[in-house]
C-alpha cells in the first residue's frame, strides 16, 4: 500500500517537472538573446497605426474604412484588441450622443463584436429610421435580435431584406432565425439548395451562409456533411479562426478528439481555440499539463477583472470542464445567459445546473426554451437529464 | 461609380456577412496593461508591462515598417516608450506628485503576446504613494484597462482603471517593518525557485545523484536516512551559498555580463550536472558541484529579481531574506522528491528510470536550452 502511494508520488513529481519545462512561466521578464529577435507580429492588413490615424483625424470617410478594417481583422484574427481601436477611431467623432450618419453603421458592428447589444440597436434605431433601404443595418438588427433570442423581431429584420438583397443572404437570414425551431429541417433544405445556386463571388457572404449550413447540418444529424461543409469553408478561409473554432465545437460534440489535436497547435495562439484543445485532452483523460491550464486561467482572470467580461461563456466552460469549479461555472452561465441565448449558451447555462443540482435558478430559462419553442435536438439529452435529476430529487 | 465607392462597398458587404458570426469566435482579450505597485518595503517600486502592440498602436515602434517589431527595434524605442509611459501615469504621495526612475529594459509574455515590461524606482518626498491616476490609450481605445495590483504589507489589493476610474487613492501610511520586509522576501525567494524550471531542473539533478551517496567513483544507495538528510542540507546549502556570493555581485553592478551568456552558462550547469549523474566525471563530492555551479545561477537570479531594494540600509537583510527563501524552496522540493526517490533507492526502477532515465531527458533538455540559447535559435515550440 505504502510503495503504491509511493509509486504515485513519484509519478505525479515525474510529470510536474515535465510540466516545468513545457512552457514559459508567464510574464517573468526576460531580456531576449538578439537584437534580430522577433518579440511581436502586426496585422499585415493594417497598416500605419495609430499613428497615422491621428494624422488623418479630419476625414470621416477614411476614419469609417479604418474602423472597418480594424473590425475585419478583429473578426477574422478574433482578436478583440483591434474592436476595441475601431470604438476608439469612432468615438473621436462623437459629440454627445451623435456620430456623423456614415460612422454609425461602424460603431453598431463595433457595440455588437463586444457584446454591447442593446448600445448597437440604439445605435442602429436613427440610422434605420432615416434609411430604411440599408439592408447592411437590417441584417446587422437581425444578427442582434437572433443572439438575444428575440426570433419574432429577429424574422421582422430578415423580411426586410425581402427583394433588397441576394437570395442567398435572404436565404440565410431567414434560415438563421429558423434553426433552432421547428422549421430546422425545412431552413437546412432551403439553404442547401440556396447555397448550391448561389452565384455570389463574394466569399465572406458565401463562409457565413456555409458555416451556417453546417450547423443546421448538424442539428439535422447530417453530421458527416456538416464536417465536410466546414472543411470545405476553412480551406476557402485562411487564417479565419470561426470555422476552425465551429470545427472544434462539431469534433468536441461527435467525440473526434484526435482529428481535433491534429488540427489545433498546443500553443495556437488563440485561447479559445486552444481551450477546445484542452477539452478534447479531457475527453481523451490525456490533459496532464498545469502550465497549459495556468495560462488559460491567466486569460480567463483578466477577463473577470473587467466589469463586462467578454468571454463569460467560454469562461463558464473553462470553469466546468477544466478547472472543476462547477458553481463559478454556473454564475457564469447564468451571466452569459443575460447577453446571449444561442444553443452554446443554453448548452452551457443547463450543463452548470445539471453539474451542481440546481433546478430553481434556470427556470426563467426552461420556461423562455418552452416559450420560444427551442427545439434544437442537440439540447434534449440535457432536458432529459435535469427531468431525471428532478426525479430522483424528489 | 468611382472605383473607390466600390471598394468601399465592398468592404462593408464583406464586413456585414462576417459580422454576423462575431460573437462565435472572439479568442483574445481586449487590450489590457498590468502594474504591479509594490510598497512593501522602504521603497516603492512599480513594474508596469504594456502590449507591444499597443506600443506600436500608439507610438510606432515598427520602424521598418515590415510588420514585425524585433528585439532590436524596442531597444531602439525603449526611452521614447518610457518616456510615454512616465506621461500615462501619475503617483502621487500627499498631493505632491512622486517622480519614476527606469530600471532595466525586458520584455514579459502575457496570453495575448509579447508585452514591454518596464520596471521604476518610485520616489516620493511627501511620504508613502497614496494616489495614482492613469490615462494610457484610452483616448484610442475606449476598452482599455489598466489591471492594477498593489502590494501592501498587509496583503494584495487589485484594482481595474478604465474611462470611468482612472483615479484611485489607497492608504499605504502603514509603516513597514524590516521583519515585515524580511519575510516578504523569503516569500520572493521561495516562489521564485519554484517557478523557474532551469533551477527546479538542476536541483532536481543533483537531488538524484545524493540518494545514491557518491563518495566513491562508484554510486552506491545509502544506508540511513540521516545520512541522506545530511547530504541534502550540504547539497542545497551549498547551492544557496554560492547564489548569495554571486547574486549581489551582479544586482549591485559589480560586474555585468550579457544575459545570452548567463542563460547558456545555466544550461551548461544543468547539462553537466546531468550527465555527471550518468557518467561521473566532475572532481569532488555533489555538494562541491552545486557550490561550483550554483555560482552560475546566482548571475541568474539577478536578472529576474526586479523588486529587490538595493539603495537602502535594508537592502542587505531583503537580500538575505530572498536567499533564506530560495533555500526554504529547495528544501520543499526535496521533501516531495526525497521520500519516494529513497523508498526505490536499491531497486531497478530507481537506477534505471530515475537515476538514469530522468537524467537522461534532463540532459536532452539542458542541451536543447544551451543550443539555443548559444545561437539565438528555435529547437522547439517548449
Amino acid at each position: 500500500m505504502r510503495k503504491h502511494y509511493s509509486t504515485k508520488i513519484a509519478c505525479r513529481v515525474i510529470v510536474w517537472m515535465f510540466a516545468c519545462t513545457s512552457g514559459v512561466n508567464a510574464a517573468i521578464p526576460y531580456v531576449p538573446i538578439s537584437p534580430n529577435t522577433i518579440v511581436s507580429k502586426l496585422p499585415q492588413t493594417i497598416t500605419g497605426g495609430g499613428t497615422k490615424l491621428q494624422a488623418e483625424n479630419n476625414n470621416a470617410t477614411k476614419a469609417r474604412n479604418q474602423a472597418l478594417e480594424h473590425i475585419a481583422y478583429a473578426q477574422r484574427s478574433g482578436d478583440a484588441r483591434y474592436f476595441g481601436y475601431a470604438l476608439g477611431i469612432l468615438k473621436r467623432w462623437q459629440h454627445g450622443d451623435t456620430l456623423p450618419d456614415e460612422l454609425l453603421v461602424p460603431m453598431a458592428m463595433a457595440q455588437q463584436a463586444l457584446h454591447r447589444f442593446d448600445a448597437a440597436l440604439d445605435t442602429l434605431k436613427p440610422h434605420l429610421n432615416r434609411h430604411p433601404e440599408d439592408t447592411q443595418a437590417w441584417l446587422i438588427r437581425a444578427g442582434i435580435e437572433q443572439v438575444q433570442g428575440r426570433y419574432a423581431a429577429a424574422r421582422r429584420s430578415c423580411e426586410q431584406l425581402l427583394g433588397r438583397s441576394t437570395t442567398l443572404v435572404e436565404i440565410s437570414c431567414a434560415a438563421w432565425t429558423e434553426r433552432y425551431t421547428a422549421n430546422a429541417q425545412m431552413a437546412y433544405q432551403a439553404l442547401r439548395s440556396a447555397v448550391r445556386h448561389a452565384t455570389t463571388t463574394d466569399d465572406s457572404v458565401l463562409n457565413w451562409s456555409l458555416i451556417l449550413l453546417a450547423e443546421l447540418a448538424e442539428i439535422n444529424a447530417d453530421y458527416d456533411y456538416a464536417e465536410q461543409v466546414l472543411r470545405w469553408v476553412i480551406e476557402r478561409a485562411g487564417d479565419d479562426i470561426r470555422p476552425l473554432t465551429a470545427l472544434a465545437d462539431l469534433q468536441l460534440r461527435r467525440g473526434h478528439t484526435q482529428a481535433l489535436l491534429a488540427m489545433i497547435e498546443p500553443d495556437h495562439p488563440s485561447p479559445a481555440l486552444r481551450m477546445r484543445r484542452m477539452l478534447a485532452l479531457i475527453q481523451q483523460g490525456t490533459l496532464s499539463s498545469d502550465q497549459q491550464l495556468a495560462w488559460l486561467r491567466q486569460h480567463f482572470d483578466a477577463g473577470n477583472r473587467r466589469e463586462r467580461p467578454l468571454h463569460q461563456r467560454d469562461a463558464a466552460i473553462a470553469n466546468l470542464y477544466l478547472f472543476n469549479e462547477p458553481h463559478k461555472a454556473f454564475e457564469q452561465a447564468l451571466g452569459n445567459w443575460q447577453q446571449q441565448r444561442e444553443f452554446a449558451d443554453v448548452e452551457i447555462l443547463l450543463s452548470t445546473a445539471l453539474a451542481i443540482g440546481d433546478r430553481t435558478r434556470i427556470q426563467d430559462a426552461l420556461a423562455w426554451l418552452d416559450e420560444t419553442q427551442f427545439t434544437d435536438p442537440r439540447i434534449n439529452p440535457l432536458r432529459q437529464a435535469l427531468s431525471e435529476d428532478r426525479g430522483d430529487a424528489s | 461609380m468611382q472605383v473607390e465607392d466600390r471598394v468601399k462597398i465592398l468592404i462593408v458587404i464583406m464586413l456585414w456577412a462576417t459580422n454576423l458570426l462575431s460573437t462565435t469566435a472572439i479568442a483574445h482579450k481586449p487590450s489590457d496593461s498590468y502594474m504591479t505597485l509594490d510598497v512593501t518595503g522602504p521603497s516603492t517600486w512599480l513594474r508596469w508591462d504594456i502590449a507591444l502592440r499597443d506600443l506600436e498602436y500608439a507610438n510606432g515602434i515598427d520602424l521598418d515598417g515590415d510588420r514585425t517589431i524585433s528585439w532590436g527595434e524596442v531597444q531602439q524605442r525603449y526611452p521614447r516608450i518610457i518616456a510615454f509611459a512616465q506621461r500615462q501615469i501619475e503617483l502621487s504621495a500627499s498631493g505632491s506628485l512622486c517622480t519614476t526612475t527606469p530600471r532595466e529594459q525586458q520584455l514579459a509574455d502575457h496570453t495575448d503576446g509579447t508585452y514591454a515590461a518596464m520596471i521604476f524606482d518610485v520616489h516620493c518626498t511627501a511620504g508613502g504613494v497614496d494616489g495614482l491616476r492613469y490615462d494610457l490609450l484610452f483616448d484610442r481605445d475606449p476598452t482599455h484597462r489598466g489591471l492594477l495590483n498593489l502590494r501592501l504589507p498587509e496583503g494584495e489589493q487589485l484594482y481595474t482603471l478604465s474611462p470611468e476610474q482612472r483615479e484611485i487613492a489607497f492608504d499605504t501610511s502603514a509603516p513597514v517593518s524590516p521583519m515585515t520586509t524580511f519575510v516578504n522576501r523569503i516569500t520572493e525567494g521561495t516562489k521564485h525557485i519554484l517557478s523557474g524550471p532551469d533551477h527546479v531542473l538542476f536541483l532536481i539533478t543533483l537531488i538524484l545523484a545524493a540518494v545514491p551517496l557518491r563518495s566513491t567513483r562508484v554510486p552506491h544507495p545509502v544506508s540511513q536516512i540521516r545520512g541522506l538528510v545530511k547530504e541534502l542540507l550540504l547539497i542545497t546549502g551549498a547551492f544557496t551559498l554560492a547564489h548569495s556570493l554571486t547574486l549581489p555581485i551582479t544586482l549591485f553592478d559589480l560586474v555585468t555580463l550579457p544575459g545570452r551568456w548567463v542563460e547558456s552558462a545555466i544550461a551548461l550547469s544543468i547539462l553537466l550536472a546531468a550527465v555527471n549523474n550518468l557518467y561521473p566525471f566532475l572532481p569532488g563530492r555533489s555538494w562541491a558541484i552545486a557550490f561550483s555551479l550554483g555560482l552560475v545561477h546566482g548571475l541568474g537570479f539577478a536578472s529576474d529579481l526586479a523588486g529587490l531594494t538595493l539603495s537602502t540600509e535594508s537592502a542587505l537583510l531583503a537580500l538575505a531574506g530572498f536567499n533564506l527563501g530560495i533555500e526554504l524552496g529547495q528544501l520543499a522540493l526535496a521533501m516531495v522528491l526525497v521520500p519516494p526517490l529513497y523508498l526505490y533507492r536499491n531497486t531497478h526502477l530507481y537506477r534505471i528510470l530515475a537515476l538514469r532515465g530522468v537524467s537522461a531527458v534532463i540532459a536532452i533538455i539542458a542541451l536543447v536550452w544551451l543550443v539555443e540559447r548559444g545561437f539565438d535559435t528555435r529547437l522547439t515550440t517548449l
